[in-house]
């Protein structure tokens, strides 16, 4: 019996449709936009679309294991705040406050991990609960936008590391790297198993308790992340900034193949549904969509990338 | 003489339901000591107790010589008790390679996995057994053999001192089990001990040194092989509670001749892909026929398709001379025919609700019924029920959970009273079910035969099936091989044609 | 223990100790001892037309949840998260329609609930046959139904109530708001229909395990289209109701309804597993919910403040209702 890796296992990964849905979309925004391939458009776009890359991988993980994260986008919003209210004009100010709200979003994400693994309730009631929460504290620090970002922290963040390089390229790299790293891991591993079937887990000695707690930790850390880049892009703290991103994220995961009881899919499946939403919405403005019809579009396009998602599943069913 | 394990007095219940109420056990060192026992004898109960899933409520575990109190199974696998139970520890969504790795990773001291050593340690384990599957694919993909198979191989792979099999066989081809009877003759030459629970008599005398049997939650007997013959009628009695020559527990019916009714279910060249290949049986009124052969040949299938479930690839169906289309299970109940489930908890009740909303609902969900429920009508038609069921405890209000499995399974039948069946399927109704509530349902099955409803009865219990049916149809690998008819209904002839042996 | 989650209510007995303790009663102490925290922190709190007037706030949240507890109970991780932006719609589809006539009432009254159950169909379709997870099918829709709504008035709503529906929305008799008297019938009738009749029945059974409903001759997946669609439909209408209060219609009304009709359900009891729970108890939940608002608001707190209870509280709720702790 043939027992080597064969091409069967990657068309048949549940994450290998969005990669389909991808390679079109690139092709449509190509035509749409014909200065897509010069670096400009290159850097725009990586621009916007890194804060929602990073969130979607920190609700991939979070979705793997068997949870949601509904609590993702306020989080982003208080640690913004945070930012913005505490952040002057000295390198050692700029260091310190990365480092102070990166902790927090762990800790908040700790919050929520090891509220919904040691207690045991619905994670889409807990999360919206702290993301309430979180929002208010939030709105209590600033309840109108504002706060102080230095400006050559943005203009650090929006600038090239060298020609041809941007720097918000080096934190994406940074990230993937991690992120390949930790996918090699036995904890990677535990991931699927507790997501796939947690008894089973169990049966065969994965700590499920800390599995769930570290996998809240790590998606902490890719919270951080984009906090980092959308308070580095807005330059401003805004307690209602992270609104989308919850929902966002939840829709690129499930568009990058993941299913939401968990264990199943690649954790490149919401890298690539994130900038397949990212892609869309641009399809859009280059579209010339009128404003009034730009929400209406999301949600179609959204319904239409699952259904469309699904279909593999779809087939198989039928042919039973 | 000192026993590597040893179990006294161990007694448990749940739920009310005595499972065990004095298990006696002994294991020596390098034997393969069988456990034999009827349905409900407690053979899984007292292997879950062994094996570190649960807590016996009093008696004694002694381990290596010393006494010990299991508190998980993750303590018992540390002390190399190693149990196989069906699927309980495979994730369906990840590879054979990682399944049997998981737990025990090779990791670099960064925790990286080495994916190298874990697909050596795959390639050993699978080799054990001979077992031909690559470790690449997915368990969901897996056939129920495979399934059987690699929960095996990850408890040998353990290397442990202790290895507890309950029913491996079960979803076994016979070359597969050969081949395992080997290993764990080999395992048995190095040193380990092996308890091997089983329904077939026939693998006991062929690889145990010994057997233990139980009763009723009860140890009633043992067997030496070395100092007794391996003969099968040695056994059977020690399980039965009979003597040698009483045939079965069941009283034995007459032989009644159906060639004057009419047949009521006709089914011709009916196919499933890959599941069912040109099944044809015919069954006329108030007859009750049997599907018999090893597990998971197809008799669920063909059940599962009579009531409209799955859905057949080719063949006719006909009822009464016309052709029916079963398309839902609504059309199938619109026409009589009523099926009870396989796992009455997972498909046959509403488990948070009551014994009254259980029982009426297929009713409500009628197509005639009215939008406005007749609850003064449904009430009286509950209590007739419940009297007919004989459930314990009498209540209609009583929460379906808090039942025990035997009055679970009373209720599981007791919704299609009331509904006029025509056509009963019933997919192995006693699994797990005491002697007493078993023989209470078997008559409810004997009283509607009598009065004229046809039933198609799968059970995976031989005795049943002497006990009960007029025919009965043997099925091996989606195909019927053979009838057995009256008073050749015996279990010499069954386990033949169920085993293809001549 | 028998509790009130099997629909048929037997006319035996609960003692009246179970009854105490029950979770519906817990709800109404949680009510009770919210009143006497408002009346001690603003004197006043308990005079009748003010409970009246929260209890009337209160009556939009209770439709919504009304629909979002049928999706509930059908199970399969049921949820409608698109029921604010029905209800948004819902304002200024029915403001159209009336145009500040009476006479278009009936109209109205037929077209708005409608267009919420054709939103509502197609979520449950895409749900039910394509296997969409209810989360994310009906986020989307709430997109969808919003950009509709933005679509269809180009940001500028359109027509007003008519004088006999705002005469509705804000009238009394006997100093009862006409809306509550509307609300207390929906309960009725809504409980009624749960407990009492065939499709009730079905539905707690299609929730509590749907391969026995299936088994048993229910054809699962056409009835979860059905509840969404009513859903919609009740969202839609609850809109209307909405416009008879305010008169006007305003975009986006509907934004603040979508998740506190969950909470509601969180705090009334209801399992979001489905099969388990009655309206009463999102009922409760409703009153709670917009009593706590209320006193949040007379205290004058900052928006920050209410969420931030509003946070604590289902946190602790959420926690509470668990109930057994996980074995590992």
């Amino acid at each position: 019996m043939k027992n080597r890796l064969n091409w069967k296992s990657i068309y048949q990964n549940p994450s290998f449709p969005s990669f389909l849905i991808l390679i079109a979309i690139i092709f449509l925004n190509a035509f749409l936009q014909h200065n897509f391939f010069t670096y400009r458009a290159f850097k725009s776009n990586l621009l916007t679309f890194t804060p929602l890359i990073l969130t979607s991988i920190a609700q991939g993980l979070v979705i793997l294991v068997g949870c949601v994260d509904l609590s993702l986008g306020a989080t982003i919003s208080l640690i913004t705040v945070l930012m913005a209210s505490l952040m002057g004009d000295s390198l050692l100010s700029m260091v310190i406050v990365v480092f102070i709200g990166s902790g927090l979003a762990l800790l908040m994400s700790f919050i929520n991990g090891f509220i919904i693994s040691y207690f045991g309730p619905p994670p889409l009631l807990t999360t919206y609960a702290t993301s309430v929460l979180w929002f208010g504290i939030a709105l209590f620090f600033m309840p109108t936008p504002g706060g102080y970002i230095p400006s050559h922290f943005s203009k650090m963040y929006r600038s090239d590391l060298f020609p041809g390089f941007p720097v918000v390229l080096l934190f994406l790299i940074g990230a993937f790297c991690f992120l390949f790293f930790m996918s090699k891991t036995r904890f990677f591993k535990h991931i699927y198993a507790v997501g796939g079937n947690e008894e089973a887990a169990y049966a065969n000695g994965v700590n499920v308790f800390l599995t769930k707690i570290k996998v809240f930790l790590l998606s902490g850390i890719f919270i951080a992340l984009a906090a980092i880049c959308v308070v580095a892009q807005t330059a401003t703290g805004d307690a209602r900034s992270g609104l989308s991103f919850s929902l966002n994220s939840v829709a690129a995961s499930i568009i990058g193949g993941l299913s939401f009881s968990g264990g199943r899919g690649s954790i490149i499946g919401p890298i690539m549904g994130g900038l397949i939403l990212g892609l869309l919405i641009n399809v859009l403005y280059f579209a010339n969509i009128t404003s009034f019809y730009q929400e209406f579009m999301k949600g179609i396009i959204i319904i239409f990338s699952l259904a469309v998602g699904a279909i593999p599943k779809f087939l198989k069913a039928r042919s039973l | 003489m000192s026993f590597i394990l040893e179990a006294r007095n161990l007694k448990k219940s749940f739920d009310g339901v005595v499972a065990l109420s004095d298990a006696n056990f002994t294991l020596n060192q390098g034997e393969i000591c069988g456990l034999v026992g009827a349905n409900g004898s407690g053979k899984t109960t007292f292997a879950r107790i062994i094996s570190g899933l649960m807590h016996p409520d009093s008696g004694q575990l002694y381990l290596y010589g010393s006494q010990i109190s299991l508190k998980s199974h993750l303590e018992a696998e540390r002390l190399e008790i190693s149990m196989v139970h069906q699927n309980l520890s495979l994730i369906p969504e990840m590879t054979v390679w990682e399944n049997i790795n998981l737990g025990r990773e090779f990791t670099t001291p960064l925790g990286i996995l080495k994916k190298e050593a874990a697909l050596n340690r795959a390639k050993e384990a699978l080799q054990e057994l001979q077992v031909n599957i690559s470790f690449y694919d997915k368990v969901s993909q897996l056939a129920p053999s495979d399934k059987q198979l690699l929960e095996i191989v990850k408890a040998l792979s353990r290397h442990p001192k202790i290895l507890i099999l309950d029913e491996p066989t079960a979803s076994l081809g016979f070359r597969q089990v050969d081949i395992l009877f080997e290993k764990l003759n080999q395992l048995k030459n190095n040193g380990v001990s092996v308890i091997f629970i089983s329904h077939r008599i026939w693998e006991i005398t062929k690889i145990c040194d010994r057997l233990v049997a139980f009763r009723n939650g009860t140890t009633v007997g043992e067997v030496d092989f070395h100092q007794q013959p391996r003969d099968e009628r040695l056994i059977i009695p020690l399980i039965t509670g009979k003597k040698e020559n009483e045939k079965s527990i069941h009283e034995k019916r007459s032989y009644r001749s159906f060639d004057t009714h009419q047949f009521v279910l006709e089914v011709d060249n009916l196919s499933k892909k890959e599941k069912l290949h040109n099944v044809t049986l015919k069954i006329r009124e108030g007859e009750i026929v049997g599907l018999g052969g090893l597990n998971g040949q197809g008799q669920e299938e063909i059940l599962l398709i009579l009531s409209g479930y799955l859905k057949k690839t080719s063949g006719k169906i006909k009822m009464n001379n016309q052709e029916v289309f079963l398309k839902n299970s609504g059309q199938a109940i619109k026409r009589g025919i009523f099926l009870v489930p396989g796992d009455r908890q997972k498909e046959g009740l509403f488990l948070n609700h009551n014994v009254f909303t259980n029982l009426i609902y297929p009713q409500v969900a009628l197509k005639k019924q009215k939008f406005l429920l007749p609850l003064k009508e449904l009430h009286q038609a509950v209590t007739t029920t419940i009297q007919t069921i004989s459930l314990i405890p009498p209540d209609p209000r009583k929460l379906v959970s808090h039942l025990s499995g035997g009055n679970q399974q009373k209720v599981v039948i007791g919704k299609w009273l009331s509904l006029s069946p025509k056509i009963l399927l019933l997919n192995d109704p006693t699994k797990g079910v005491d002697v007493e509530t078993r023989r209470n349902l078997y008559k409810i099955i004997a009283d509607l035969s009598n009065q004229g409803v046809s039933v198609l009865l799968y059970a995976s219990d031989n005795e049943e099936l002497i006990a009960n049916c007029d025919r009965v149809l043997i099925v091996f690998e989606g195909q019927i091989v053979e009838e057995i008819c009256g008073e050749g209904i015996c279990e010499e002839n069954l386990i033949a044609c169920s085993l293809r042996v001549q | 223990m028998n509790n009130n989650n099997s629909p048929v209510l037997i006319s035996d007995k609960i003692t009246p100790k179970e009854f105490l303790f029950s979770k519906l009663a817990i709800s109404f102490y949680a009510i009770i001892l919210l009143f006497v925290l408002g009346e001690v922190i603003l004197p006043g709190f308990i005079s009748f037309s003010h409970v009246m007037s929260v209890f009337r706030l209160s009556v939009f949240l209770g439709i919504v949840a009304l629909g979002q507890t049928l999706v509930v109970l059908s199970g399969n991780e049921g949820i409608d998260l698109s029921v604010g932006s029905i209800l948004s719609i819902g304002v200024v589809l029915s403001a159209f329609f009336l145009n500040g006539q009476n006479i278009n009432i009936p109209k109205a009254l037929l077209f708005t609930p409608t267009v919420g159950l054709a939103f509502g169909l197609i979520s449950g379709l895409a749900i039910s046959y394509i296997d969409i997870p209810p989360i994310i099918m009906t986020l989307a829709m709430a997109s969808v139904v919003e950009g509709t709504s933005l679509i269809i008035t180009k940001g500028f709503p359109t027509g007003n109530a008519p004088p006999l529906l705002e005469t509705i929305g804000n009238g009394k008799i006997f100093n009862i708001p006409y809306l509550i008297l509307l609300w207390i019938l929906l309960i009725i009738i809504a409980s009624f229909i749960l407990k009492k009749t065939k499709w009730g029945n079905l539905l707690y059974g299609v929730g509590s395990n749907s391969l026995t409903a299936e088994l048993s001759g229910v054809r699962v997946k056409r009835f979860r289209v059905f509840v969404y669609g009513i859903c919609g439909a009740i969202a839609a209408l609850a809109g209307l109701f909405l416009l008879s209060y305010t008169g006007t219609p305003y975009l986006n009304l509907g934004v603040t309804y979508t998740m506190p009709s969950i909470a509601s359900l969180a705090i009334g009891g209801i399992s979001l597993a489905g099969g388990n729970g009655n309206y009463i108890g999102a009922v409760t939940g409703c009153i709670i919910l917009t009593t706590l608002n209320s006193i949040l608001v007379a205290l004058r707190t900052t928006e920050a403040v209410r969420q931030i209870t509003l946070g604590l509280l289902l946190l602790i709720l959420v926690i509470a209702y668990t109930g057994r702790r996980k074995r590992w």
